[in-house]
C-alpha cells in the first residue's frame, strides 16, 4: 500500500485506542477527585423519574482489565502486521506461516513416503500399502468426479475399463494426473449447418454399430466426416490417444448418459448437440496440489483399477 | 367485553397504541422466525424435507429465517421498546405519532416483501443483506423515519440528561443507517436484480463490516438499550453505575466498527486488516462485560426477586449469555482459533448463543414487561412465563452444545492427517459425522420454539382478558 494509506491507518488506529484510553482515564480521575472533595458519594443517583441510576464509581477490576485490553491490542500491533505497512517485530505473514507449515509437513512425512519414492507405477499397483496411500489420495482429490471406485459418470471417465482417451499406460496415467488434460471439440454447427449436422450424426451412429433412423443421410455424412472430422477422429473414426480424441467406433459414450437413451433417436439428439456446440472437458493438473511421490502413488492406484 | 376508555394521566400523555401493535407483531414474528429456523435445521439433518420444491429448500429458506428473526422479530422488538422507553425516559410523547405508524406499516411491508422474494430466490447474496435493492431502499426510508422520530423526541425531552438506554438506541440508529446504505450500494439491472458496486475481497470486507456491525450495533447496542431500561424497571432498582454505562458505551461505539475483519481470517484479506480485527475484538471483551456487570449488579440488594419474578429471570439469564458470547466471540476472532472454527458449526453455535441466549431472552423479558404495562394487567399465567423461561434456556443450551461438539469435530476432522501426510477424512465423511448433531440442534431449536409458542398463547390470553382495554387518545393539548 502507499505511504499515505499506511499513515492513515496508523493514525486512526493508534488515535482511536489512545483517545479511548485517555478519555476513560480522565473521567476516572475526575470521579476520584470529586469523591475526594466530597462532591460525590456512592449513594448519589441520577433521577429520570422513570428510572434512576447510581453514580457508583467504576469497578476497579473492570477498569484495570480494560487497560489490559488496550495494552493487549497495542502489544498485538507491536508484534504483528497491523499498523499500515509496518510488518511488526516478528515479521509474521500468513504466507510465511503457510510456507513454514508446508515445509514442516513435508519433512515430517517424507520419511514414511521414502520407501515408495523409487517404486514404479506398476510396482505400486501390486503393493497393498502403496495402493492404500494412493487410494486415500484418490478419495480426497478424485472421487468427487470419478466417483467411488473410479467407475466414472457422465462427463467423467470410467477408470476401471480399458478405454482410455489419453492412453492407459502407467506413464500416461501419471502424466494425465500430473499435467491435467483439456478435451476440446470445436462447435461445428455454423460450418455444417443443420442438415450437415444431421448427416454427420447419422454416420457417427453407424460408426458405433447402431442403426441410424435415417440411413439415407449416412453417405453424405461420411463425406463430411472425412472432410472435417477425420483430422482428429481419424478416417476410420478410431480416434487418437495422443490428442485425447475418442474412438467413435465403440459403444462407450463419455458425454451421453446411455441409461437415458431408450432409442437411437434420443442418441441422435445428444450427438447433434455435441457436434453442433462442441465440448470443453477439463481434468485439473494435480502437480501443484499433490506432492510428487503421491502423484505416483495415485497413478499406481488408478493403474491397479483397470488391471 | 366492551372497550372501556380510561383516562389515565400516563395514557393521555404518551403514544402507546403503536407500541402495542409492534409488541404483538414482535411476538408473532418470534414464533414465525424461529419456526423457519427449526424447519431448516431439520432440512440439514433430514434432507428429504427439501422435497425438491425450490421455494422451500434450505438455500432459499435460510435467509428468510435470518431476516425474520433479526429484522422482523428483532426489529419490531426494537421499535416497540424504543418508542416506549424514549417517551417515558424523556417525559414527552413521541415527536410524531404518524411517523411511528408509518414505520409500523413500512416495516411490515418490508417483512412481507422478504417473505415473497427470498423463497423465490431474489437475493443479493450478502449475509443479513440479502433483500434486493427496492426493499433496501424501503428499509433505509423506514429506518430513517424511526431514527429521526426517536432523535427528535429526545431533542424535546423534559429531563436534563439523556438516559443511557437512549444513547444506545441512537448509537444503533446512526451506525445502522451508515452501514446499511454503504453495504447495500448496488447497480440495479431489473426490478429484483442488482449487482453490488463492490467486488472481490473489498466486497467481502464491506459485507463483514456490515455483518458484524449488524451484530454489534443492532443486536448488541440496540438490545443493551432495551436492557438498560427494562432491567431497572422490572427490578425496581437503580442502575448500578451511571459512570460505568458512559464509559462502556463509548468504548463499544469506538471499538465495535473494527471487528468485521475477524470474519475473514486466513482468506484473501490482507494480514494487517485481520490483525486489527482480531486485536480489537479481544479488546472489546471488557467494554461488553461493562454492560453485563451493570445489568446484573442492578439487582444488587434484590437478588431474591429472581425466585419469584420470571420476567426478571429472562433478563438476568440473557445477561449471562451475553457475557459468555462476548467472551467466546473475541476468542474465536483470533487467527489461531479462527483457523479451527472458521466455516464450522462452532460459528453457528456462537451466533445462536448470542441470538437465543442474549437477544431473544432479553427481548422476551422486555416484551412481557411491556405487555403488563401496556394492557395494565398481570400475565394471564405466570406459570407459563416460567415454562417459557425453561424452554428457552434448555433449548438454547441443547442447541449450542450440539453446535460446539459438531463445530469442533469438523475443525479437527478437516485438519487431521494420517501417517503418510494425507488428510485422514474426506469432506463427505465429515458431513456424515455431523448428522446426529444436526438432529440434536433441530431438537434444541424445537424446544426453544415451543417456548415462543407458549409466549404467544400467553400473550393472546392476557390481551383478550385484560379488564380495561385502553384506547390511545390524541394528545389533550395537541
Amino acid at each position: 500500500m502507499t505511504e499515505f494509506w499506511s499513515v492513515w491507518i496508523i493514525v486512526l488506529t493508534l488515535g482511536t485506542l489512545l483517545i479511548c484510553a485517555a478519555l476513560i482515564g480522565w473521567d476516572v480521575k475526575q470521579m476520584e477527585e470529586e469523591i475526594a472533595n466530597g462532591q460525590r458519594s456512592p449513594d448519589d443517583f441520577y433521577d429520570w423519574g422513570e428510572v434512576t441510576a447510581y453514580d457508583r464509581p467504576i469497578p476497579y477490576g473492570w477498569l484495570y482489565s480494560f487497560y489490559l485490553c488496550v495494552f493487549f491490542a497495542l502489544g498485538y500491533f507491536f508484534f504483528y502486521p497491523a499498523l499500515g505497512r509496518l510488518p511488526g517485530v516478528l515479521h509474521w505473514t500468513s504466507e510465511g506461516q503457510y510456507a513454514q507449515e508446508s515445509t514442516k509437513h513435508q519433512a515430517q512425512y517424507a520419511e514414511s513416503l521414502n520407501r515408495y519414492a523409487q517404486m514404479s507405477v506398476p510396482e505400486i499397483a501390486l503393493n497393498p500399502e502403496a495402493r492404500h496411500i494412493g487410494h486415500q489420495v484418490f478419495l480426497l482429490y478424485c472421487q468427487n468426479c470419478h466417483q467411488a471406485g473410479g467407475l466414472g459418470t457422465l462427463h467423467y471417465p470410467n477408470l476401471t475399463d480399458q478405454d482410455w482417451l489419453w492412453g492407459g499406460s502407467p506413464e500416461k496415467i501419471e502424466e494425465t494426473i500430473s499435467q491435467g488434460r483439456t478435451g476440446v471439440m470445436p462447435a461445428w454447427g455454423a460450418l455444417l449447418g443443420d442438415r450437415g449436422v444431421e448427416e454427420v450424426t447419422e454416420y457417427v451412429v453407424a460408426l458405433s454399430g447402431r442403426f441410424p433412423t435415417d440411413p439415407k443421410k449416412v453417405g453424405a455424412g461420411r463425406a463430411k466426416f472425412e472432410e472435417y472430422c477425420s483430422f482428429c477422429h481419424a478416417m476410420n473414426g478410431a480416434g487418437d490417444t495422443m490428442l485425447g480424441v475418442p474412438n467413435l467406433t465403440d459403444d462407450i459414450w463419455l458425454h451421453i448418459d446411455l441409461e437415458t437413451i431408450a432409442n437411437v433417436s434420443l442418441l441422435e439428439t445428444h450427438l447433434k448437440r455435441i457436434i453442433s456446440k462442441g465440448l470443453n472437458n477439463l481434468m485439473p493438473a494435480h502437480w501443484e496440489m499433490v506432492d510428487g511421490v503421491k502423484i505416483r502413488l495415485l497413478a499406481g492406484y488408478v493403474y491397479s483399477l483397470s488391471d | 367485553m366492551g372497550v372501556k376508555v380510561v383516562n389515565t394521566a400516563v395514557e393521555n400523555q404518551y403514544h402507546f397504541e403503536v407500541v402495542r401493535w409492534f409488541t404483538v407483531a414482535a411476538i408473532v414474528y418470534f414464533v414465525v422466525g424461529t419456526s423457519i429456523g427449526v424447519y431448516i435445521a431439520s432440512e440439514l439433518a433430514f434432507p428429504f424435507l427439501n422435497f425438491d420444491i425450490a421455494e422451500i429448500t434450505f438455500g432459499r429458506l435460510r435467509p428468510l429465517h435470518t431476516n425474520a428473526v433479526i429484522f422482523a422479530f428483532g426489529g419490531c422488538t426494537l421499535m416497540a421498546t424504543a418508542y416506549y422507553s424514549v417517551q417515558r425516559t424523556c417525559g414527552v410523547p413521541l415527536w410524531s405519532n404518524k411517523l411511528a405508524w408509518f414505520t409500523f406499516i413500512g416495516w411490515n411491508l418490508i417483512i412481507v416483501s422478504a417473505v415473497i422474494t427470498l423463497p423465490l430466490g431474489m437475493t443479493q447474496g450478502k449475509e443479513y443483506a440479502e433483500l434486493e435493492w427496492p426493499i433496501d431502499l424501503l428499509i433505509a426510508v423506514v429506518w430513517l423515519a424511526y431514527s429521526f422520530n426517536f432523535i427528535m423526541t429526545v431533542g424535546k425531552r423534559k429531563t436534563p440528561h439523556i438516559y443511557v438506554s437512549n444513547w444506545f438506541f441512537m448509537g444503533m440508529m446512526v451506525m445502522i443507517t451508515y452501514l446499511h446504505v454503504v453495504n447495500s450500494l448496488a447497480i440495479p439491472v431489473s426490478l429484483f436484480k442488482s449487482y453490488s458496486v463492490f467486488s472481490g475481497v473489498q466486497d467481502a470486507m464491506i459485507q463483514w463490516w456490515w455483518g458484524h456491525n449488524a451484530v454489534g450495533f443492532y443486536l448488541t447496542a440496540g438490545f443493551l438499550g432495551i436492557m438498560y431500561y427494562f432491567v431497572p424497571k422490572q427490578a425496581n432498582r437503580p442502575v448500578y453505575s451511571y459512570r460505568l454505562s458512559v464509559l462502556h458505551f463509548w468504548s463499544l461505539m469506538f471499538g465495535y466498527v473494527w471487528l468485521g475483519a475477524h470474519h475473514l481470517q486466513y482468506t484473501a484479506l490482507p494480514d494487517w486488516t485481520g490483525s486489527l480485527g482480531a486485536a480489537i475484538s479481544m479488546a472489546m471483551i471488557i467494554p461488553s462485560w461493562g454492560g453485563a456487570i451493570n445489568g446484573m449488579m442492578t439487582l444488587s440488594g434484590a437478588w431474591d426477586k429472581l425466585r419469584t419474578d420470571y420476567i426478571l429471570r429472562f433478563m438476568i439469564a440473557s445477561l449471562a449469555f451475553y457475557a459468555m458470547s462476548t467472551f467466546e466471540g473475541p476468542i474465536m476472532a483470533t487467527k489461531t482459533v479462527n483457523a479451527l472454527s472458521h466455516y464450522t458449526d462452532w460459528t453457528v453455535g456462537h451466533v445462536h448463543s448470542g441470538a437465543l441466549g442474549w437477544v431473544a431472552m432479553v427481548s422476551s423479558g422486555a416484551l412481557y414487561h411491556l405487555i403488563t404495562r401496556l394492557w395494565k394487567t398481570e400475565m394471564y399465567s405466570t406459570k407459563l412465563v416460567g415454562l417459557h423461561f425453561w424452554a428457552a434456556t434448555i433449548g438454547t443450551v441443547v442447541y449450542i452444545t450440539a453446535m460446539w461438539v459438531s463445530g469442533i469435530m469438523q475443525g479437527l476432522m478437516w485438519r487431521s492427517y494420517d501417517e503418510f501426510g494425507s488428510l485422514s477424512y474426506t469432506f463427505v465423511e465429515s458431513v456424515a459425522a455431523m448428522h446426529p448433531f444436526y438432529a440434536m440442534r433441530a431438537a434444541g431449536g424445537l424446544i426453544f420454539v415451543s417456548g415462543a409458542v407458549i409466549m404467544l398463547y400467553n400473550t393472546i390470553m392476557t390481551i383478550s382478558s385484560a379488564k380495561n382495554r385502553v384506547v390511545d387518545h390524541e394528545l389533550a393539548h395537541a
